[in-house]
């Protein structure tokens, strides 16, 4: 089992979530987050007066599926994601050691 | 028998199952211990001793002896005890003996109240009469006080809870309208009147037998309720949970689907209503008698003045926030008003909507139910329930609270505030804009219901459209904010074209920021407020840069709608909606489209301007085209008058330059097939044109004009682009050696628009970097110095 942890841009976030149902994801957490990268924060200049923002709304996506899933994952994410423009945004993917359904006590893929 | 009492039965059978369940364990003990009969008692005292228990709440106790000894406590103690703790129950107890009680009930306000409603269960009644004659004695010359103190536990309570009646997760017990509240009630008639049951307050007139009804009725349901739920949690849990109200809905005999639900809320709200009215009915009933000088509230009197009466009553209230007394209540409740009556306070209504204490105003409005006659709209709303996420409230105390949350933001966003020409529009279209809520598109249809009211109200034709526009685009904002690509000047292009003005964005701002707040604290965090301040920001600098203007393009573009599609009148950028009358757009999207349907590597159509020969380009959009075909005009031998260069939102380039032949030689179907050789890599440009220059040279001016060039970065002016702007001599091969040079330092030039202006060439590039940014300030800079070179270059 992996966790692919995706940082997308935030109007993405319906397109992201169709792609995923679509390659057959069922279930995935969804976080309001701030963070930069490349896109270092952009300044803007509202009516003359110049502020700094460092850190820019991103949607953070947490997605647990069977080894076998990843690419297809990774791949769906990529393309539905992508404008192509700075700020598109990361995949990370961690290997996961044990899940367990709390409700029916489950584990494994059974639980995801 | 005790599994019977956890799980079956109403919260009044399960109190007299318990009774003789309690008895029971008890009376072998009396037999056993003879001559103890006289000296022990039991209490029930609270819920319990009101006659209710309900499933899993506690069961409070109190063991009344006259100074038994420790062992004969423990053991009829431990008797009764330890088997209800064996079955699970919560139970509180109390070991006094009458005096004991009495004193503690002058120090623990709770206590205090707990033995308001005591009752024997079993045991010495001489005994318990004494603690109930002590207590009479305790409270009479005190009632004042007492009254006092069973006020501020309810504040406090309401305060702690802190909700409205019309909150979507109520708390069963300790919010407004819950059970705690009758029980104030009946504890506040008992303390004060010596009253017993509620049937007495028909008795001495304070309710009528209808009154008394309804209340009976609205405090079984709650019981009901609360037992339901109790059951279904299999704890004690008194906060009704959205996820816990599908299923209790359907235990009580509403319908499983949704609209059963609905019903069941919208039923616990009237409930809770009822019971807070008559809770605050009491309260002004007992302070009138105990401080006649004590609140400033609306009297009665003014109610028999004149059609204005009703105006008068919330126009105080509105401003300065007092309640109405509870004879005005009851009269305003019943009567029936004339039309000239409604008229009067309809047509000041709006304004009323911004005085500080419109909340206080409105809710009074709807718990006297004036409020349906003024706007009978209200009443398909009133409690309505919105299962989402996000919203906390039923509809119509949502619409309050977006009222409400002007008020705040008037005061926090005075710079916002500032466009606003007519408050009384804002505040209306706050009151009105979810009017439609559960129909399909409700804004949209909340629009259409608006147009049909403003007019009782005394708006203007002008002013109803400005209310029917904020009702229409109230999700605007936040929908595009979280769902569009703010980095696109498309996207704040089509946002400024549906506002109009910076006063209706200001306007609408307000409106979408004053909706989120009334929603409930999800519904606007940090985040998607940040997203949303810069699509203001961003709009507004597209407004702001064509005053007055984008109204009139927006209906231009509506013009343009009848003769092309849709989708290619929405790729229009605006400048270009700005710059071309409708026949000439009508042909670019002819044009492009074709381009669409035909794929080739480019169109070309010229069109006659007053000016000269247009020759219109589409392309599929790549670094350095601009390059490519200044170049190609340059070596075909034309001249370069003006350039409106734009980027479709496709990723087509649809260009317009107005050229005029150096040469006898030049014709645009020579430069036609040298563009396509250029587009498809078999011809060096540069080499082409170097080898050119000689010749291209000696058509320049002969009289060199002292060279006076001016380079200049405005970063400020475009939200997406970096702008170059080069003012400098006219020379034909200047253009191309420019548009070379930003597309060799790695730039995008997303629009391009050269004119003359007497001699000078005004060159204006709007640049990106590949990735769609603007351009960092040193590489600005940077670029800013190599045209500046170049220009030396060519003048030299």
């Amino acid at each position: 089992m992996k966790k692919i942890e995706a940082i997308i841009k935030p109007f993405k976030l319906e397109e992201v979530k169709e792609a995923l149902a679509e390659v057959g994801v069922q279930g995935m957490t969804v976080t309001e987050v701030k963070g930069f990268g490349r896109q270092k924060g952009h300044q803007e200049i509202y009516r003359g007066a110049e502020y700094v923002v460092d850190f820019l709304p991103k949607i953070k996506m947490e997605i647990v599926v069977p080894d076998e899933m990843v690419e297809r994952v990774v791949e769906a994410i990529i393309k539905s994601a992508r404008t192509g423009k700075i700020g598109d945004g990361k995949i990370f993917i961690y290997p996961i050691e044990e899940a367990i359904r709390i409700r029916t006590g489950e584990k494994g893929e059974e639980a995801l | 028998m005790l599994a019977g009492i956890e799980t079956e039965g109403t919260p009044r059978e399960r109190c007299i199952y318990f009774d003789k369940f309690v008895k029971d364990l008890w009376d072998p003990l009396f037999r056993e211990r003879a001559g103890l009969e006289g000296s022990l008692a039991l209490v029930a005292l609270g819920g319990y001793g009101e006659g209710y228990l309900c499933a899993g709440s506690d069961v409070d106790l109190l063991f009344l002896h006259a100074g038994l000894a420790e062992k004969d406590l423990a053991l009829f103690l431990q008797r009764l005890i330890y088997p209800l703790w064996d079955y699970g129950f919560e139970v509180t107890y109390r070991i006094f003996t009458p005096k004991e009680a009495l004193d503690f009930a002058l120090q623990d306000p709770t206590f205090l109240t707990a033995l308001l409603s005591a009752r024997l269960i079993y045991g010495s009644r001489d005994l318990f009469e004494e603690l109930t004659r002590g207590f009479q004695r305790l409270i009479s010359g005190r009632t004042k006080e007492i009254y006092l103190r069973l006020k501020n536990m309810r504040e406090q309570r309401l305060a702690r809870v802190g909700e409205e009646i019309y909150f979507l997760e109520p708390h069963l017990k300790d919010g407004p309208g819950g059970l705690r509240d009758y029980q104030f009630l009946l504890w506040a008639g008992r303390i004060v009147f010596g009253l017993e049951s509620p049937e007495d307050l028909v008795r001495v007139g304070f309710l009528t037998p209808e009154e008394a009804a309804r209340l009976r009725e609205a405090v079984n349901f709650l019981h009901q309720v609360r037992d339901t739920l109790h059951h279904f949690c299999q704890r004690k849990v008194d906060r009704l949970y959205m996820e816990y109200q599908p299923e209790i809905a359907r235990r009580l005999g509403y319908g499983a689907d949704r609209s059963g639900t609905e019903n069941f809320i919208s039923d616990l709200f009237r409930t809770f209503a009822v019971i807070r009215e008559t809770v605050e009915d009491l309260m002004d009933f007992i302070e009138d008698l105990y401080f006649p000088q004590g609140v400033h509230r609306i009297p009665f009197k003014l109610a028999v003045s004149g059609p204005a009466f009703l105006r008068e009553i919330f126009q105080i209230q509105a401003r300065e926030g007092r309640p109405l007394s509870r004879d005005l209540r009851k009269y305003l409740r019943g009567r029936v008003f004339r039309e000239e009556e409604l008229q009067e306070l309809s047509r000041i209504f709006p304004h009323l909507l911004t005085e500080r204490h419109s909340l206080t105003m409105l809710r009074t409005l709807r718990t006297t139910g004036v409020l349906f006659h003024l706007l009978p709209e209200f009443r398909k709303i009133q409690g309505k329930v919105q299962y989402d996420l996000y919203h906390l409230y039923a509809l119509d105390e949502h619409l309050f609270l977006t009222v409400e949350a002007l008020h705040r933001l008037r005061e926090e966003r005075p710079e916002l505030w500032r466009e606003v020409r007519d408050p009384r529009v804002l505040y209306f279209a706050a009151l009105v804009h979810d009017i439609a809520k559960g129909e399909p598109q409700h804004a949209r249809a909340g629009a259409e219901k608006v147009k049909t009211l403003t007019g009782r109200f005394g708006f203007s034709p002008e002013e109803t459209e400005e209310i029917v526009f904020l009702v229409r685009e109230h999700l605007l904002l936040f929908d595009t904010a979280l769902r569009r690509d703010l980095a696109e000047e498309k996207v704040a292009e089509e946002v400024a074209l549906r506002v109009g003005t910076v006063r209706r964005l200001a306007a609408l701002y307000l409106l979408t920021l004053a909706d989120a707040r009334a929603t409930g604290p999800r519904a606007l965090t940090s985040w998607k407020a940040e997203l949303l301040e810069e699509l203001y920001h961003k709009v507004r600098k597209v407004l702001e840069a064509r005053p007055g203007a984008a109204v009139d393009l927006a209906a231009k573009r509506e013009r343009l709608l009848a003769e092309v599609s849709r989708k290619l009148a929405e790729s229009i950028p605006l400048p270009q909606l700005e710059i071309y009358d409708l026949p000439v757009l009508k042909r670019i999207c002819a044009l492009v489209q074709t381009f669409q349907e035909e794929t080739p590597d480019f169109l070309v159509e010229e069109i006659p301007f007053r000016e000269g020969r247009a020759v219109f380009v589409v392309s599929g959009d790549r670094p350095g085209l601009l390059a490519d075909l200044c170049g190609s005009f340059l070596a075909a031998g034309f001249r370069i008058r003006r350039v409106r260069a734009f980027t479709w939102p496709q990723g087509l380039a649809v260009d317009e330059f107005l050229v005029e032949p150096l040469s006898p030689e030049a014709e645009l179907r020579k430069w036609s097939s040298l563009f396509r050789k250029v587009l498809r890599g078999e011809e060096d440009l540069e080499g082409l044109i170097s080898r050119r220059t000689g010749a291209l040279l000696s058509l320049e001016p002969r009289i060199q004009r002292e060279p006076h060039s001016e380079v200049r970065v405005d970063q400020e002016s475009s939200d997406f682009y970096t702008l170059l702007e080069i003012y400098t001599p006219e020379k034909p091969s200047l253009l191309y050696r420019i548009a070379n040079v930003i597309t060799k330092s790695g730039f995008m030039i997303g629009k391009a628009l050269v004119s003359e202006k007497e001699d000078l060439a005004v060159q204006i590039f709007y640049l990106q970097t590949r990735e769609g940014e603007k351009l960092p300030a040193e590489e600005a800079e940077r670029l800013q110095q190599k045209i500046q070179n170049q220009l030396k270059e060519v003048a030299s």
